[in-house]
């Protein structure tokens, strides 16, 4: 297993060098044990059980699970909560292991407070991305609540003198025939249980076994979410807190240079200006009065030299233009061998060139561009925190993905250990990926330290557009050779992008420099391809750049499953037949059947016109058809049904996988359609909803979902539903007008100029 | 002092007139249900009623309200004189499971009981049509059509 590197997480922010630091997630004192540890919030809250310390009256089983003599079960959810439903999936899964009432279980949400909480997929910490929570941690949290369950037929089993093979749990009970003993009254008798029993995976139960996985088990969070109740981190409210908003450098690299302020002397009295490395930061008690002071403060800046010379409008077309010149040479995606989920690709650049010139085969190319896209996460950027008087240690309450890097990140800032950052996780409004970075933390950090007081910093919608990071903007070249009877013989995709991780975390690029959060999607395994090759042509321009919901698979698959279509065009076959040709195993060729089946593909009603797309996603399978309608004269493209089929292994909550992939779809299909941000002398030209264009209600498809059930585990359901839509969209808008598009967004403009072609 | 009534309870708010109300509600109220998503008006989180008629409190200031009632999600039921303290909105939103992250669906909320008010059996395109000022980036527009379809059947 790699174990990623978290050091300079901060590097890109602060510009402060730590170098040798080293964040000892690995360390035996960064596990703690026992009940008094946990730091977090209830849901539902019980009050009762957070004074239950004292291990009478309680067994904290292991880091996951503690069973309570009143009965309660708390089960402890280490995640970002965004909307996934983390919170309810992950503890439900040690519920069932245990064989618990689930209506006496109460989820904890936690922060990084033991090793155990780690996800084995991301080197052990604790990181809600990739749609990778619950395939990572499926096993270790199984195991917790299989130790709990082993632990009270143990107890029983004395308590009865009955051998442990007698008995049978059910629902919060052990039996031994018809008799019955409630868990709380097993652990009223036992208290807390030092050394609990051992068990592996064979002790887990079989999918036919589950009481509660595979059902529609509600969400945890929602009840507060529909009264106002839920705390996101913009809600934290602590004794003495002030606040801060933060005039940020409107490019990455530059720094104030001059400050004036022409506020009156009444204001300046209540506020407090600080010069930051990368912005001005006003701070005071009433957030009102820093809105007021900050609209009367002016920054000049000094523009580092590179990202003031980014258009995103010329440096598109550059990218094509490399895209498609050979003789640029890029890095190599080899897949697998550096992401341990990623799948292997495999090529062999002379056997391409002999095939691509060959008389035996016919060849084909085609560009495609994507622009910059914004997360557009309902919650601004935020985060409190509170710096002890000696600058040591803090507490830190955050809406963030990155919940172990967090921690680094506020040890990097205070020169201190991780073990002495606290984090509390909040619900966040959306995250999407820009909260797998951790800016907005070390925001609140610096200022805390800085002002001694508890500080929220509170970015506002103009900040987190300006500021934002985003996609990258992509050109990808794809080139194919075909056999006669339409194989594809050799296949090369060259994606040109600015590179995310260069930008905020260089130490999980792979060893050649391969960034995963471009060419993910480049590779091509599911489809019958003997010669393979993928690489990235990375251009610095200086941009804040993230990982955006689906990662490369937005941009990648956008080309290849275009350009599958064209190829299939271009021999005269039907698109949807010609991906079955091409599929290479059966969980491929079912959701692509399925979906055509729920389509009724090739027979849309008039003035309506469909397009297929299948991609893979972290394990996971779909296939998508776009029903579409184009008014020739605006050229806006309205889609009115979206079918998808998707298969995700084993749904845990299928109602949840539903959400999700709905989810998925609406966000890939805004994004399709009406979704740029665009750069000129390097700043960001959009700065709220007016000019950035999210989908809003009137334009939302009806959306049919099939799920697919495969196999015994779980795989990748937040992100699997935006892959296919723009792919589809396109691929219907030529099977209505005859032309293709290949750039994204899908707007008027673009589809005007299609048109006229 | 400004004298507003929130959730039936009279208040005496501290504040400039032109203080927006969005940050009088959530930092001085403590009523943090009511969200921060644009500050222009164009989302529609931040959404409340002021005499019964949903509205942005991020493009209401304290003096727009003098006097007059306010109702945020943290009342929507006990102003309503609801027995069991939700709102059959509310309660649709529950079974519907439409939220995701959450973030947005106070003010879509608050935004639907306005159309109820007003409109107690909405069409399906008389819903899109009215709850298109507010966004959700999670994309549950779908569910929230049901839902509020569901609570103005059984409402």
């Amino acid at each position: 297993m790699k174990q990623f590197n978290f050091e300079n997480v901060t590097d890109h922010l602060t510009g402060l060098n730590l170098d040798g630091y080293k964040f000892p997630i690995d360390r035996r004192d960064f596990i703690i044990g026992g009940s008094a540890i946990f730091a977090g919030f209830l849901i539902p809250g019980s009050s009762s059980i957070a004074a239950n310390s004292d291990g009478k009256d309680h067994a904290q089983v292991n880091a996951w699970v503690s069973i309570h003599a009143n009965g309660d079960v708390i089960i402890v959810s280490p995640n970002a909560e965004m909307g996934q439903g983390t919170m309810t999936g992950i503890p439900l899964l040690a519920a069932e292991e245990l064989d618990a009432d689930w209506s006496r279980v109460t989820v904890k949400q936690v922060g990084p407070v033991s090793k155990e909480f780690g996800n084995p997929l991301f080197g052990g910490i604790i990181h809600t991305v990739a749609s990778l929570t619950t395939a990572g941690l499926f096993d270790n949290v199984r195991l917790a609540g299989a130790q709990a369950r082993k632990m009270l037929l143990d107890q029983a089993s004395k308590q009865w003198n009955v051998p442990a093979s007698k008995l049978k749990t059910e629902n919060g009970y052990v039996y031994h025939g018809s008799k019955k003993i409630s868990y709380g009254d097993v652990v009223k008798a036992s208290g807390n249980v030092k050394n609990p029993p051992k068990v592996t995976l064979a002790d887990l139960k079989k999918p036919n076994e589950y009481k509660l996985v595979g059902r529609d088990i509600p969400r945890v969070d929602i009840p507060a979410k529909v009264d106002g109740s839920a705390e996101f981190g913009l809600d934290v409210q602590i004794p003495g807190m002030i606040h801060a908003s933060i005039i940020r450098a409107p490019m990455h690299g530059a720094k104030p240079k001059k400050i004036t302020d022409d506020n009156d002397a009444e204001l300046k009295s209540k506020v407090s200006v600080i010069k930051l490395d990368y912005g001005v930061a006003v701070v005071s008690a009433d957030i009102a009065d820093v809105l007021e002071a900050r609209d009367g403060i002016e920054v000049e800046w000094d523009f580092p030299s590179v990202g003031r010379k980014y258009d995103s409008v010329r440096s598109l077309k550059d990218y094509v233009k490399v895209s498609e010149d050979s003789s640029v040479k890029g890095i190599a995606w080899p897949g697998k061998a550096h992401v341990p989920w990623a799948p292997a690709v495999k090529g062999n650049q002379k056997d391409y060139d002999a095939k691509m010139k060959s008389d035996d085969f016919k060849s084909i190319s085609a560009s495609y561009t994507t622009e910059h896209t914004y997360h557009a996460q309902m919650e601004p950027m935020n985060a409190t925190a509170k710096v002890s008087p000696d600058g040591k240690s803090a507490e830190i309450w955050a809406p963030t993905q990155a919940v172990s890097v967090s921690t680094f990140a506020a040890a990097g800032v205070l020169k201190t250990s991780p073990q002495n950052i606290k984090l509390n996780t909040t619900f966040l409004g959306g995250g999407f990926g820009r909260r797998a970075q951790v800016d907005y933390v070390v925001d609140a950090v610096i200022l805390s330290k800085i002002t001694k007081k508890v500080v929220k910093v509170v970015w506002s919608r103009e900040d987190d557009l300006a500021a934002g990071a985003f996609k990258p903007s992509t050109a990808v070249n794809l080139s194919a050779a075909l056999g006669k009877d339409g194989s594809i013989e050799a296949w090369k995709h060259r994606t040109v992008a600015e590179s995310p991780l260069r930008y905020y975390a260089k130490r999980l690029l792979g060893k050649n420099g391969e960034d995963i959060l471009v060419m993910s999607g480049a590779e091509q395994l599911n489809y019958t391809m003997p010669n393979q090759i993928a690489e990235h042509i990375n251009r610095e321009q200086g941009t804040r750049l993230a990982a955006w919901r689906g990662i490369g698979h937005g941009p990648n698959r956008f080309a290849t499953e275009c350009f599958v279509d064209e190829i299939a065009l271009s021999l005269g076959k039907d698109p949807a037949e010609y991906r079955l040709y091409l599929a290479n195993n059966p969980r491929i060729k079912r959701v692509i059947k399925k979906v055509m089946e729920m389509a009724d593909w090739g027979k849309s009603k008039p003035g309506l016109a469909q397009g297929i797309a299948y991609s893979d996603y972290n394990g996971s399978h779909s296939a998508g058809v776009a029903e579409i309608s184009l008014n020739e004269k605006t050229g806006k493209i309205r889609v009115h049904r979206y079918f998808i089929a998707v298969d995700a292994g084993l749904p845990l909550i299928p109602d949840n996988v539903r959400a999700q992939i709905e989810s998925g779809v609406i966000y890939g299909i805004s994004s399709a359609l009406t979704e740029k941000v665009s750069h000129a002398e390097g700043i960001v030209q959009q700065s709220n909803f007016h000019d950035y264009e999210v989908m809003r209600m009137a334009d939302v498809p009806e959306i049919n979902i099939e799920i697919l059930p495969f196999g015994d585990r779980p795989s990748a359901v937040g992100e699997l539903g935006l892959p296919t839509t723009a792919p589809a969209i396109a691929n219907a808008v030529h099977k209505m007008t005859g032309k293709r598009v290949r750039q994204m967004p899908m707007n008027s403009e673009t589809i005007l100029e299609a048109l006229k072609a | 002092m400004i004298n507003i009534s929130v959730n039936k309870v009279p208040r005496s708010v501290r504040g400039k007139e032109d203080t927006s109300l969005l940050w009088v509600l959530r930092d001085k109220l403590k009523l943090s249900g009511t969200k921060f998503g644009c500050g222009a008006g164009l989302c529609g989180a931040c959404t409340i009623h002021v005499n019964g008629e949903p509205v942005r409190s991020c493009q209401t200031t304290l003096g727009d309200v003098e006097g007059k009632e306010i109702t945020t999600i943290e009342g929507l039921a006990a102003t309503e004189s609801l027995e069991n303290g939700q709102h059959p909105l509310q309660k649709a939103w529950v079974a519907e499971q439409v939220p995701q992250c959450g973030y947005c669906q106070s003010g879509q909320i608050m935004r639907a009981a306005g159309l109820l008010k007003k409109n107690d059996r909405p069409s399906r395109d008389e819903i899109k049509e009215f709850m298109n000022t507010n966004i959700c980036r999670c994309g549950t527009y779908n569910r929230i059509v049901t839902a509020i379809e569901k609570a103005s059947r059984e409402g």
